[in-house]
């Protein structure tokens, strides 16, 4: 298992400097003049010469990106155009919240997702499986801010229980994650319900069944352990991709969470900021990708013993 | 070997594997209402100016924010435009993201992944840690940052999805080519001597055919998903042109008293992804089954 | 000779038919046999015969939505086909268990080998964690396999095919069963380790009164372990016979054609390999008549129209086919006694099959 923890761990080297090389270029690639760009459509030409030398973009493109990497590794990431606050600073403010929701989300996504596709897997064809497939189809074929809206106007327009948006209480956590879970769930029920057919079909369940186990037993010592190693690779990455719909549940529900901030950023052509987010968010998904690669092999007790 | 003559009946022939997948296929109900719904959504693209008279996106401030009525029969959005209209015609707008945006990600990623797979060694390396540090992303976000850059507006959004696409299309085209690359009929193809360029058209291709055909079903969903969220947060398709997602992110502002403007749009985009991926399903249960997507 | 005793399984006209998408498949159609306490019965045949159905069947762990299974299976008086779930369910794994081909997809991958026999302990001998272990250790030495306490706390991808197979073996006779359906236990393993399984399996079954049915294809095998041999085909019972008479005076064509097509190293070289010519029939589209009629050498035209009998004779011998009741007729034309003890009326009607 050491082994394989390292391979991934170097594995990941290259990837995390591939981010920072595609932020680096996209800067690049935008017209005009990267200082211009950087300081923002506000600044004054002294700003931008100041910008110039601060971000040593007068310096050789190898020399700029060694810098460029040197500032990373300080968590300088810049000064955001719109707001004039360093880069690291607004994200670190909203990281947490975004981070509130994907979890409140995963959890939501989970607790309901896998019983309800362990039981349409274990009864085929019945009520239950038809009932979850379509939920899940639905699911997965819902746009995610269309879905917010929808609740919105049911839960907080017209029913009036729950607040329309922004942060505070528990309550106004409950429409965003619900809206935010709704596609991984659906994922998840779908995926589990497939990996435990599968499971289902192996050699080792006919075993488990002819020496007279409890059907209960069968499907979760026998089954359900086996087909969690999958499932949870796909909880994992879908984690990392709730962080990409975030962008959008932020938005309809007004969550100062990183997924607004880039958005804003976006409108408001803050390329300091929207590269500085887009780095974090592509650093956390690495991260998350890594430690489900982790937590799998982990549970697989042929990759752990090897 | 001598055998007896078997009574063989001809309902006994072996039939193809691409054979018994379209029998599957017609049995799929979910996938033939799926078809239905893929048949009327392209209709509707095809037909909009027959279905609708006049220009979707000409204002009437008159008929401004009217709830659905006999004139108007999804009503009219903040600037007075019939909402139907518009729903029709941005059927047209989406179709064509999704067919863009498919056709990206095959045009690019099937020829880099058959290379990767085919030739591995520094070729398939470099390629990969490429698709790594796109893969780096969630889907979405590279999407999103794509647009940061290139700008806003219909052709930028489908070059930034379509983009955002081709490492995973590459990634299913390569893992596919290494199986069917240790296939025996591969082996024995190139110990007589065939070109590789005939071997990966006529042996590697047809046998990967079957996930991508299903990868493009539902990647036209996806698209169609982060097209609408890109117009949602108004740096897609820009208006004043009828896109479903630029549609529900203005009707926001009115959400509170016409709920109207915001629940057709997002019906619209529901029921085309939905028939797309009851599509995908339903394709991959016949010709793909052991497929992991 | 006929065992005195009274059958410790009885199966009675077992039907089991799968429902597919391309029509009904019949994979055992209306088979009688029995076993009786502490014998070896072999079970022959091709790949897609029906014997292993015929083992699953009776243990129920056939799917049931998309199989009907019909007929009687009486397991010391009871019938198993009409039995409460939950009391099959306490059947299974210390009355009747079994042992699967696959010994590489038979154990679950994340359990300890130990504890897959364990847990068996735990639930039909109710013994606690800790003399559950210990006799799964005990269990992992009786099959022979060195250091079993440390082979206990091991995963199953650690061991060999044939390690593996012994573990299967173990957890199949842990509960003391009485009745072992052994399903082609050797055929996944080196030459070398059949033979060692084999020997494996005799020893075991030394002094104790367990009944085996060993469902194999090899021939081999048969003549080494079994008593007695059934021979099936297409699903359906061909002949039942002591195993030495079987291998010398077999009656069915197609039970002639195996044993004719065992190759035998002294014989020339220069000879051709005897086979059965034609393949197996699609279960669904069954030739009409004998089923196994159009690979037969000595068809006649009553085998094309009709079905034939079970006939018994020599008082425990068994052979579906018209030859042998031909023999029957023949005799009692010229006022003889007749050969044929009787003839079972089950098999004679030509049955429709397929959809």
């Amino acid at each position: 298992m050491i082994n394989f923890l390292l391979k991934r761990l170097l594995a990941i080297i290259p990837v995390l400097l591939g981010i920072t090389l595609l932020l680096f270029f996209m800067l690049r690639m935008l017209p005009g003049d990267p200082a211009q760009v950087l300081a923002g459509q506000m600044a004054s030409p002294a700003d931008v010469e100041i910008i110039r030398v601060q971000m040593g973009l007068d310096q050789p493109i190898h020399i700029q990106y060694a810098s460029f990497l040197n500032r990373l590794l300080h968590l300088d990431l810049g000064r955001s155009a719109r707001t004039q606050n360093p880069v690291i600073q607004e994200i670190w403010a909203r990281l947490p919240n975004t981070l509130v929701l994907a979890v409140c989300a995963i959890t939501l996504a989970c607790a309901f997702g896998i019983p309800a596709g362990v039981i349409a897997a274990v009864r085929p064809y019945s009520w239950v499986d038809y009932l979850v497939t379509i939920a899940s189809l639905f699911g997965i074929s819902m746009p995610v801010f269309w879905l917010g809206i929808m609740l919105m106007i049911g839960f907080a327009v017209i029913l009036q229980w729950l607040p329309a948006g922004g942060i505070g209480t528990w309550k106004h956590l409950v429409l965003p994650s619900i809206t935010l879970a709704s596609f991984v769930v659906a994922f998840i029920a779908r995926m589990t319900r497939s990996c435990m057919l599968e499971v289902l079909a192996q050699d080792y369940v006919t075993t488990a069944r002819s020496k007279g186990l409890k059907e209960n037993v069968i499907i979760i010592k026998h089954a359900l352990k086996n087909a969690l190693i999958p499932i949870i690779t796909v909880v994992g990455l879908q984690f990392g991709l709730l962080l990409g719909g975030a962008v959008l549940t932020e938005t309809v529900f007004a969550w100062p969470g990183l997924g607004r901030l880039i958005v804003d950023s976006i409108l408001a052509r803050d390329y300091a900021m929207i590269q500085g987010s887009i780095l974090i968010f592509g650093l956390l998904y690495t991260l998350v990708n890594l430690v489900v690669d982790l937590a799998y092999a982990f549970v697989d007790p042929r990759i752990r013993y090897e | 070997m001598n055998t007896k003559k078997n009574e063989t009946d001809p309902s006994e022939e072996i039939k193809s594997s691409s054979s018994r997948g379209w029998a599957k296929l017609k049995r799929n109900k979910a996938a033939l209402v799926g078809g239905i719904f893929l048949l009327i959504y392209i209709g509707c693209a095809l037909g909009a100016p027959v279905l609708f008279r006049g220009d979707p996106s000409a204002p009437n401030l008159m008929a401004s924010l009217s709830p659905p009525s006999a004139k108007y029969f999804l009503g009219t959005d903040e600037l007075g435009r019939s909402i139907l209209g518009r729903i029709l015609y941005g059927s047209r707008i989406s179709l064509m993201i999704a067919v863009g945006v498919v056709g990206v990600g095959l045009i690019f990623g099937v020829p880099v992944g058959l290379i990767s797979g085919y030739y591995g060694g520094k070729t398939d390396f470099i390629i990969q840690r490429f698709t790594d540090m796109m893969l780096a992303f969630p889907g979405f976000l590279l999407a999103l940052a794509l647009v940061a850059i290139l700008g806003v507006g219909l052709n930028n959004t489908v070059i930034s999805i379509g983009i955002s696409m081709v490492p995973l299309y590459i990634r299913l085209v390569r893992g596919c080519v290494l199986i069917v690359r240790e296939e025996v009929y591969v082996e024995a193809a190139r110990a007589i001597g065939t070109k590789d360029r005939h071997i990966i058209f006529r042996h590697i291709l047809p046998n990967v055919m079957a996930p991508i055909i299903v990868q493009t079903s539902l990647g036209m969903g996806t698209a169609i998903l982060f097209a609408a969220g890109l117009g949602f947060l108004g740096i897609g398709v820009q208006p004043p042109t009828p896109e479903w997602g630029s549609m529900l992110g203005s009707a926001r502002a009115y959400m509170m008293g016409k709920p109207h403007v915001a629940t057709f749009p997002g019906i619209a985009i529901f029921l085309a992804v939905l028939s797309f991926n009851l599509l995908g399903d339903g394709l991959r249960d016949a010709f793909d089954p052991r497929s992991k997507i | 000779m006929k065992p005195n005793s009274d059958p410790l399984l009885s199966i009675k006209g077992l039907k089991t038919r799968f429902h597919t998408h391309d029509g009904i498949i019949t994979a055992v159609d209306g088979i009688d046999f029995d076993v009786f306490p502490g014998e070896t019965l072999g079970l022959v045949g091709e790949s897609g015969c029906g014997k292993s159905v015929t083992a699953l069947s009776v243990l129920r762990l056939l799917n049931p939505s998309m199989t009907t299974i019909q007929g009687r299976v009486e397991f010391e008086g009871k019938n198993l086909l009409s039995m409460d779930p939950e009391e099959m369910r306490m059947i299974r794994g210390s009355a009747v268990s079994m042992i699967f081909q696959e010994p590489m997809t038979s154990l679950n991958p994340i359990l300890t080998v130990g504890e897959q026999i364990a847990e068996s302990l735990r639930l039909h001998e109710k013994l606690d964690k800790d003399k559950a272990w210990e006799k799964a250790i005990h269990m992992l030495e009786m099959v022979q396999i060195p250091s079993p306490e440390m082979r206990a706390g091991q995963y199953p991808h650690k061991l060999s095919g044939g390690m593996r197979q012994r573990v299967v073996i173990a957890m199949a006779l842990c509960c003391n069963p009485r009745l072992i359906f052994a399903d082609e236990p050797t055929t996944a393993l080196d030459v070398t380790i059949q033979a060692q399984i084999i020997r494996l399996l005799e020893h075991l079954k030394k002094g104790s009164n367990t009944s085996i049915v060993l469902i194999t294809h090899d021939l081999g095998v048969v003549a080494q372990m079994a008593s007695r041999v059934v021979v099936m085909y297409a699903g359906q019972l061909v002949e039942e016979a002591p195993v030495v008479e079987l291998f010398h005076d077999a009656r069915h064509p197609y039970t002639k054609g195996l044993l004719k097509s065992i190759p035998i190293i002294t014989r020339h070289i220069k000879t051709r390999l005897n086979e059965i010519p034609g393949i197996v029939p699609n279960l669904l589209h069954m030739p009409k008549g004998c089923s196994f009629h159009p690979r037969c050498s000595q068809t006649m035209d009553i085998c094309k129209k009709k079905s034939p009998p079970l006939i018994h004779f020599n008082g425990n011998r068994r052979v579906a086919c018209w030859l042998a009741s031909d023999e029957y007729e023949a005799i009692t034309d010229s006022g003889q006694k007749p050969l044929a003890d009787s003839i079972e009326p089950g098999q004679g009607e030509t049955v429709q099959r397929g959809n």
